[in-house]
């Protein structure tokens, strides 16, 4: 090898010295520094919205900074464009994939930067290189599978491939393991060793310390926009230490206390099918949530939840099975009667089913409750009701907004959510079905989710909890429910298993009632 | 007063740009520009002028209101072209059948333009809801099966619709005086009482929309269907309720020409056949606002209004359709670029107060 960025240790391959970086209104970045050594995993940890994204926007040419340099293997650069960043060999991985589901890996690699002339495409030689990059840094895809038969974890591979396809030998990875479960996340972090022994260099932004701890060669930390710490040794510092650093003060755990089940059943569902796309997507589920308990679905996204809540709120149609609801029989039951018995929704996806983005939050806030008080009196608006009580929600679960009557749309996700589970929360429901309450949302405001959840449980309120943070379902749930390729494959108490032994139900690799 | 502003800088620069579009082509054409505006406002000056553009304006307004509630919830009601014409056909020969005191007469005639033009939109929500059909294209379907429908009708011996005492228009039985809408003289002009029910098919339109529960469903299945229907709407239900309320709202259209004493007082070969589509622009133009349709309703009377005092210089009347044209095409862009740099001020301010609160919060 000739190439000189695919050095050893020691030297440094990006310096980034002071980048300040403005958007009207608001300073993303402070002041930031970051010096990243070759052939290392550097981890960057912070809160949402402490300016990492940003960072790595400026770092792979997708904005450029107004004030600071970037230094790539000791030559400044100015990034116009991710072009000029690749150019330089870094490349970036999101969070969210890219990949056409009906296309090959091969395909997918290529796509945009294909081999061969104008007119045809240079299979074997596409197929030869991708062969070649597995095999040297150790990512195990076969270039003809199609991506829509792969794994999570095979799809983030593909990405990484993308990426290193095209020359990069700086790899940002945003948040790789969000989507993971705890062993896809140890061969992913396998994957990047076996990188950054062939000379590549990795950035990983994450804020799952644990994670961080285990992987990372250096760390640095942002907060607010600035760095506020370098870590050149991970192993001297705890979890603990570094999210002190994160956030400034301590960090809140989801933990419920003490026993509040009672012995009415609030939501049943019995016998349950439900049809997806060839085959079933939910079989035989029998759910039952007690008032005053927490019962949370743990399972890989795409398992069955999603069917799972839609059937409960009656948006979907069910093959055979009943809901029951406070005793009652709801399964031909409407919507709209559902969420006025007292049913409350928090939707997984926030945007496409909680929010209308242009409505202002006042409007927002009566969404699924726009038939009842304080929101209208069933045929006439309150449009005052409506704003009081944005504002007591806007209070309790501190949502960053100007006011009232902005539109939502002008909401960061995390405060968006926050409005979210305000207007379910605060509605007083009687069962409440919540996917990922806390997703996206600062260290503070899920501190106040989860108290209002553990209040709410106390009172007698039950809740059928999704969520893909593992934690957040160990600490909060009374029982645990794994969902695997649409059945109920295992029942857990909480308090005997860890999140290893969760993800290991959630794959599929054990099976059977260990409650 | 700000927002006053901002929703009339758009308009008056598109208004601006429209004028300018139309001048050049006058300047093609051989034509002197400001000639041809003198003319326009000359004839539209007057209280005859102003008083027409206003009883012309009042069906634009009732046509427009018709698509903009469907527009509310994101559908396009593009058959109201036709559901006015099946629903002023009905209505007409309904209204001169009849024989009742004069405002039971006037509101039964009313009442079956409003169900005609309701069961004929009412087509287009049946098949969305049953068979899923795209209601564009049932709506563009059912204004030729309309328009073939209204020509047998007419022309059926069978029905009898047709006056036989006045062939050669070929149109309906006039109505009757108890059946006739009033009509009011000012000086010279006559203005009709039509107008009133323009002025509250408008209040209607505003109390449903916005401040009603159905307005607020209709709000949100248009803004976000997916989250409207997690929120409790039927968007089959939404879907045949805003059909049947758009339709009935078309049926109102026509009734200003076929029951006002100025006007036709029937229905028939003279009979105007482009006051639904008329309506949809003007819909744009006033972004579905009941003060923004009004204003844009009654700018295109008064510009078909001018457009009459071209022939006195000589100018082709035409160039008032291109002003028109131009007026909406560069509306719906100057429209939706406007809004897209609103919104990403209000993003931008949101974010500024934001970390102001949060920053003040900080130091608290």
């Amino acid at each position: 090898m000739t190439d000189p960025t695919a050095g050893g240790g020691g030297t440094v391959a990006i310096e980034l010295r002071d980048i300040v970086k403005r958007f009207p209104g608001v300073v993303a970045n402070d002041g930031v520094n970051l010096r990243v050594a070759h052939g290392t995993i550097h981890a960057i940890v912070g809160e949402n919205g402490a300016g990492k994204s940003t960072l790595m926007k400026t770092l792979y040419g997708a904005h450029q900074p107004d004030e600071g340099t970037i230094t790539v293997n000791g030559v400044q650069q100015t990034f116009r464009s991710p072009k000029d960043a690749i150019a330089q060999g870094i490349g970036m991985v999101f969070q969210h994939f890219m990949l056409a589901d009906n296309l090959t890996v091969w395909e997918n690699v290529v796509l945009g930067n294909e081999p061969g002339t104008k007119f045809s495409l240079n299979a074997k030689q596409a197929r030869a290189r991708i062969r070649e990059l597995s095999a040297n840094y150790g990512l195990d895809v076969d270039p003809d599978a199609y991506i829509s038969d792969l794994g999570v974890g095979q799809r983030q591979r593909v990405e990484i491939l993308k990426v290193l396809y095209r020359g990069a030998k700086i790899l940002i990875l945003d948040e790789p393991t969000a989507v993971l479960v705890p062993q896809e996340v140890d061969e992913l972090f396998d994957s990047l060793r076996g990188l950054v022994a062939q000379g590549a260099t990795i950035i990983f932004i994450s804020h799952k310390l644990l994670e961080v701890l285990s992987v990372a060669d250096a760390i640095t930390v942002i907060r607010a926009g600035k760095t506020v710490a370098e870590v050149p040794d991970p192993s001297k510092v705890t979890a603990r230490d570094l999210a002190e650093m994160m956030v400034g003060s301590e960090l809140p755990t989801p933990e419920t206390h003490g026993n509040t089940i009672r012995d009415e059943v609030m939501l049943r569902v019995t016998n349950l099918d439900v049809a997806g796309m060839g085959k079933l997507a939910l079989q035989n589920i029998n759910v039952t949530v007690h008032a005053g308990e927490i019962v949370g679905i743990a399972g890989v996204e795409g398992n069955g939840q999603h069917e799972l809540l839609e059937s409960i709120m009656g948006l979907r149609p069910l093959l055979r099975g009943t809901v029951e609801f406070g005793g009652v029989d709801v399964t031909r039951w409407s919507t709209k009667a559902r969420r006025e018995g007292g049913l409350g929704y928090v939707p997984e996806d926030r945007q496409h089913d909680a929010l209308v983005l242009t409505f202002p939050l006042w409007e927002n806030s009566a969404l699924g409750h726009q038939g009842s008080k304080p929101f209208s009196d069933g045929h006439w608006m309150d449009n005052d009701g409506c704003r009081a009580f944005t504002q007591e929600a806007i209070d309790t679960f501190d949502v960053r907004t100007p006011g009232t009557d902005v539109a939502a749309v002008a909401l960061s996700g995390g405060n968006q959510q926050k409005l979210i589970v305000g207007r379910e929360m605060l509605t007083k429901p009687r069962v409440l079905i919540a996917a990922h309450p806390t997703r996206g949302i600062d260290v503070g405001a899920q501190a106040a989710v989860w108290d209002a959840m553990r209040d709410a449980r106390e009172k007698g309120l039950g809740i059928l909890l999704v969520s893909a943070d593992l934690e957040e379902l160990i600490g909060l749930s009374d029982r645990l429910l794994v969902l695997f390729h649409g059945e109920i494959v295992a029942e857990l108490d909480p308090a005997k298993v860890n999140a290893g032994e969760l993800g290991s139900y959630m794959t599929g690799a054990r099976k059977g009632d260990a409650a | 007063m700000k927002n006053l502003k901002k929703t009339l800088t758009p308009a008056a620069l598109a208004l601006a740009l429209a004028f300018a579009i139309a001048s050049v082509v006058l300047l093609v054409s051989g034509h002197n520009p400001l000639t041809a505006y003198r003319a326009m406002w000359k004839n539209f000056a007057s209280l005859d002028g102003v008083v027409t553009a206003v009883n012309v304006g009042a069906r634009y307004y009732v046509s427009a209101i018709a698509v903009a509630i469907a527009l509310k919830m994101n559908v396009f009601n593009i058959g109201t072209n036709v559901q006015y014409q099946v629903a002023a056909m009905f209505g007409a020969v309904v209204g001169a059948a009849i024989d009742l005191p004069a405002p039971l007469h006037v509101a039964v005639t009313l009442f079956t333009a409003i169900v005609a033009g309701a069961i004929w939109a009412s087509l287009i929500g049946i098949l969305n809801v049953t068979r899923n059909v795209n209601p564009v294209l049932t709506g563009i379907m059912l204004n030729g099966v309309g328009l073939s429908l209204i020509s047998y009708l007419m022309q059926s011996k069978w029905t009898n619709f047709r006056d036989p005492n006045r062939p050669e228009y070929g149109s309906t039985r006039p109505i009757p005086k108890s059946g006739q809408l009033p009509v009011f003289k000012i000086g010279d002009a006559t203005i009709q009482s039509y107008v009133v029910i323009a002025v509250l098919v408008g209040m209607a339109f505003y109390l449903i929309v916005y401040r009603t529960r159905f307005g607020f469903d209709l709000r949100a299945s248009g803004g976000n269907a997916s989250a409207a229907r997690s929120s409790g709407v039927n968007p089959k239900r939404m879907m045949m309720i805003t059909m049947l309320i758009s339709g009935a709202c078309a049926g109102l259209i026509g009734m200003g020409i076929v029951l006002s004493a100025n006007d036709q007082l029937s229905y028939g070969d003279r009979f105007p056949g482009m006051l639904g589509f008329t309506g949809i622009g003007i819909a744009l133009l006033g972004r579905n606002h009941p003060f923004g349709v009004a204003a844009a309703a009654f700018l295109w009377a008064a510009l078909d209004q001018g457009a009459r005092g071209l022939v006195t210089v000589g100018i082709p009347g035409e160039i008032a359709v291109i002003l028109q044209g131009s007026l909406l095409f560069i509306a719906v862009i100057v429209y939706a670029v406007w809004e897209r740099k609103t919104l990403a001020t209000i993003i931008r301010e949101a974010a500024a107060r934001t970390h102001a609160a949060k920053s003040q919060g900080a130091s608290a």
